[in-house]
């Protein structure tokens, strides 16, 4: 389709039926490659699972999405795991493998993806990418003994050692203290630098502010405007006004020079 | 009242062709666990899978076999003689023992123990999204969660199966000793006559059936958990008694062929 | 807890081996015992009844199981094709003489019982016949003595097979008895002047050592048995001394003919010769009731016992009939009694069922 041409993500009329709810209900979104997207909503909207099924974690009921063009659905174990591969998820819970050490949560992603990789090899990436997070407890612990911060810190890992061309990330700041959000916030950085499309839901102003290129709000299961952080700013949709005012004026209490910085960037623009 | 027992006949047939795919699709993801296996992966789960369904429950089967396996030689010696049938002792022994109670009993045993554990472990994985973590990572969770199971219980079952015949007969042996002691050699001599190797297919047979269907049931029940903490233990008392009612009718369908 | 999860590995394996070598130990030993990795030899036989025959049933001699049956049809004659293998180590009791014997009751089930045959020790080439016991062969072989009669299994099946020969004999002395006993009646009443008497005797006599040869041959094989077979034990015994009356040289039948070979005899000394055989007869009705009890014990697979000896107790209350006749001739007593039938429980021989 050449309307797929340098989209990394393209959801169609995307629902996601429930045994007595609907969380989404037909969402179509197109998402270039390389542009980094701010995912809001008010609690209960629909977000986390719109991206799970738009990522192809959970099904969907109805409707179609394409990851870098390709159809998901009827993909075998082979073509599943090509596509695990550029598409990275970070779970707002960590999501960790309770019954395997940190190391072994870890590894095993790489040994999935690069079964090339000699031990010495996965091991050097391991514990270099356990390095910038500044991650310095025991690798062999198991999950459970780990704070819900650190836990999040290791997932975050866990979803950018393979290297994905798209990430999407549900609340990776939620529940880690200001020093790890500033180290997740410049990894983010570093990955959308490199052109890896970003797909993050969060209510945290700086991610958003700093971070994204456009806006997708959701609310009660349907999109509610899909843009730069300008027109969304600019809509005079109350809801959509309510959650970005929001976001944005707690950007503007926490963080007014970056604002000003974003401010000087779109006025460039 | 209705309305919702039709809904439920409704819904069984639909509910067992769903499980019986989910069966089909374990047996057919066997040999990519095996390739992932060889790969590298896989983790050790089929090893930790036979050291707690098979080696742990070793205890309570020994106890379980030795006990039945004395008391139907105390009874048979006791009554059989009575009618001129000693000899068939051990034509009994093999029938309850090898054919029937060994598989059955190994099964009840792995049912209470590894049923509940592994549908309790899979729907608590659900529960924290810990399923949807292999998914986003590419691994099917059939492939890496069910298959090793479902092959620990069908390798611990055989094990334990073989256990069972090995206390319920040569051990019981030594408890009737206490009792009304029997030369070793007669005991023997009686126990090779009466067998035949189709009780020992039969048996195996059993094993391995009732093995692909306690794991089975006990994979999907966990599995089906969808997001609830509380959907855990309901989903485990149903791991039970599906893994109990399958077992008994499959036992009865196997004895049946069996003597066909 | 601990040390398992770090030896998880080696407790598996532990615990496999032991169970896989425990498999295969008890293969082999129950393998080597059964002859499974033994060559078998097939043969087969002809029997007129698979009743009491099944696939798999043992094949044994002296009660060790020598072989198995393989496979049962039903051949064009109606009779019954009897396939069978013998394990190896056993083939050379299969020779030239050898027959087999389905040997099954109610109780027990069954077993084919090989006999062995005595005319050469060279084995029987495999796929050949072995005739059954009690087939015209194998009655043959039999007589000629080419054949060695191997234990059989159990005792109930001894009996049952010993009891038909000798019901069959007992039948037949009855059915000469009675021929005696027209031909006595005839001469009496004049109608008949010159009998075959002598000859007819003559032949209850042979039939009678028959009889008392099969007697001793079911005693013998009673002999080890107990209470359970205390009573046939009292038939035979009770059969053998009828026997040996009717062969005593100073006993009936000599005096019944008389030196001259006449009837004379029976008219003199006081109706003792009449009290006598009336007492044999009465002996061997006895003898039949009892059997009769021992063929409703052994079950209604067998009504052609039951049969037998209804025809035999018909036999002797015409035999009776005629004595009491003889006794209350109308020359020296006057008339027959009315009798009062017993009710018998077979309508005849020939109605019975099989």
């Amino acid at each position: 389709m050449a309307d797929d041409a340098g989209l990394a993500l393209n959801t169609q009329d995307l629902v996601v039926e429930f045994e007595n709810f609907t969380p989404v209900r037909g969402i179509s979104v197109k998402i270039r490659e390389g542009s980094t997207v701010a995912v809001m909503g008010r609690s209960g909207s629909g977000k986390s699972t719109f991206i799970k099924a738009a990522s192809g974690v959970i099904p969907a009921t109805s409707g179609e999405v394409r990851i870098f063009g390709r159809l998901l659905g009827p993909l075998n174990n082979r073509e599943l795991r090509r596509l695990r591969k550029v598409c990275g998820f970070v779970f707002q819970d960590a999501a960790l493998w309770q019954n395997m050490s940190v190391y072994r949560n870890l590894a095993l992603p790489l040994e999935q993806h690069y079964p090339e990789l000699s031990n010495a090899e996965r091991d050097k990436k391991i514990r270099r990418a356990v390095e910038r997070i500044r991650f310095t407890d025991d690798l062999n612990l198991r999950p459970a003994s780990l704070s819900a911060g650190e836990a999040k810190l290791v997932a975050f890992v866990r979803a950018i050692l393979t290297e994905p061309k798209l990430l999407i990330l549900d609340e990776p700041t939620t529940f880690v203290d200001r020093t790890g959000v500033d180290r997740i916030l410049s990894m983010l950085r570093q990955l959308k630098d490199d052109g890896t499309t970003l797909v993050v839901v969060s209510h945290n102003a700086t991610v958003v502010s700093q971070l994204a290129d456009e806006i997708i709000v959701i609310d009660e299961g349907e999109l509610l405007i899909h843009g730069t952080p300008d027109r969304v700013a600019a809509s005079d949709n109350p809801v959509v006004r309510d959650i970005v005012s929001d976001v944005l004026d707690q950007a503007a209490t926490f963080d007014s020079d970056i604002l000003s910085l974003l401010g000087e960037i779109d006025d460039e623009g | 009242m209705l309305e919702a027992v039709g809904e439920r006949v409704l819904r069984a047939p639909k509910e067992l062709l769903y499980a019986l795919g989910f069966m089909v699709e374990i047996v057919r993801n066997i040999p990519a666990y095996f390739r992932m296996q060889r790969r590298g992966g896989g983790g050790g789960v089929l090893k930790m899978q036979i050291l707690f369904t098979g080696v742990n429950a070793l205890s309570i089967v020994a106890v379980l076999s030795l006990a039945i396996g004395a008391v139907i030689i105390i009874q048979g010696l006791s009554i059989l003689p009575q009618l001129g049938q000693g000899q068939l002792i051990y034509t009994i022994l093999i029938a309850v023992i090898t054919r029937e109670l060994g598989p059955i009993l190994t099964a009840f045993i792995v049912i209470a123990r590894s049923g509940t554990a592994i549908s309790t472990e899979l729907g608590g994985m659900v529960v924290d999204h810990q399923i949807e973590a292999y998914m986003a990572t590419g691994l099917n969770p059939i492939t890496y969660l069910a298959v090793p199971r479902v092959l620990g219980v069908v390798i611990s079952l055989a094990l334990l199966n073989i256990y069972f015949n090995f206390f319920g007969l040569v051990g019981s042996f030594l408890v009737t000793q206490l009792v009304q002691p029997l030369a070793l050699e007669e005991y023997l001599f009686g126990l090779y006559g009466s067998v035949t190797l189709r009780d020992f297919i039969a048996s195996f047979a059993k094993s391995i059936v009732f093995g692909i269907i306690i794991g089975s049931v006990a994979t999907y029940q966990g599995l089906s958990v969808e997001r609830a903490g509380t959907e855990v233990p309901i989903r485990a008392i149903k791991a039970v008694g599906q893994g109990i009612t399958l077992t008994v009718i499959a036992n009865a369908a196997i004895t049946l062929v069996s003597y066909l | 807890m601990k040390f398992r999860i770090r030896f998880a590995t080696q407790i598996v394996g532990a615990f496999t081996i032991l169970a896989v070598l425990f498999v295969i130990v008890l293969m082999v030993a129950i393998g080597t015992g059964q002859g499974w990795f033994e060559p078998r030899y097939e043969y087969s036989t002809e029997l007129s009844s698979a009743s009491g025959l099944n696939i798999g049933m043992s094949v044994d001699f002296r009660g060790f199981e020598v072989g198995r049956v393989t496979n049962i049809t039903l051949n064009e004659d109606n009779n019954v094709d009897v396939t069978f293998n013998i394990r190896e180590r056993y083939v050379h009791l299969v020779t030239k003489g050898s027959l087999v014997e389905l040997a099954s009751n109610p109780i027990l089930g069954g077993t084919l019982v090989l006999h062995r045959g005595t005319r050469s020790s060279e084995p029987l080439e495999q796929f050949s016949v072995i005739p059954e016991w009690n087939s015209q062969i194998g009655r043959a072989i039999r007589e000629v003595g080419f054949v060695e009669r191997s234990q059989p299994p159990d005792p109930i099946s001894t009996v049952l097979a010993e009891l038909d020969p000798l019901l069959a004999s007992i039948s037949e002395i009855l059915g000469s008895t009675e021929l005696i006993l027209d031909t006595l009646a005839g001469t009496l009443d004049g109608t008949v002047t010159e009998g075959p008497v002598a000859e007819t005797v003559a032949q209850v006599l042979s039939l009678l050592s028959t009889v008392e040869a099969r007697l001793e041959q079911t005693e013998s094989l009673l002999a080890g048995s107990d209470d359970l077979l205390v009573s046939v034990n009292r038939i035979a015994d009770n059969a053998a001394a009828a026997s040996d009356e009717f062969r005593d040289p100073a006993g009936i039948v000599p005096r019944l003919l008389g030196a001259s070979g006449t009837l004379a005899t029976l008219f003199d000394d006081d109706n003792v010769l009449f009290d006598e055989i009336l007492d044999i007869f009465a002996s061997i009705n006895s003898t039949l009731d009892e059997l009769n009890e021992v063929a409703r014990f052994a079950g209604s697979q067998t009504p052609q016992f039951a049969a037998i000896i209804e025809e035999g107790r018909e036999a002797i209350i015409v035999g009776q009939d005629v004595l009491t006749g003889l006794r209350n001739n109308p020359l020296l007593r006057g008339g027959i009694p009315e009798r009062i039938d017993q009710p018998s429980n077979v309508e005849s021989f020939r109605e019975a069922q099989f």
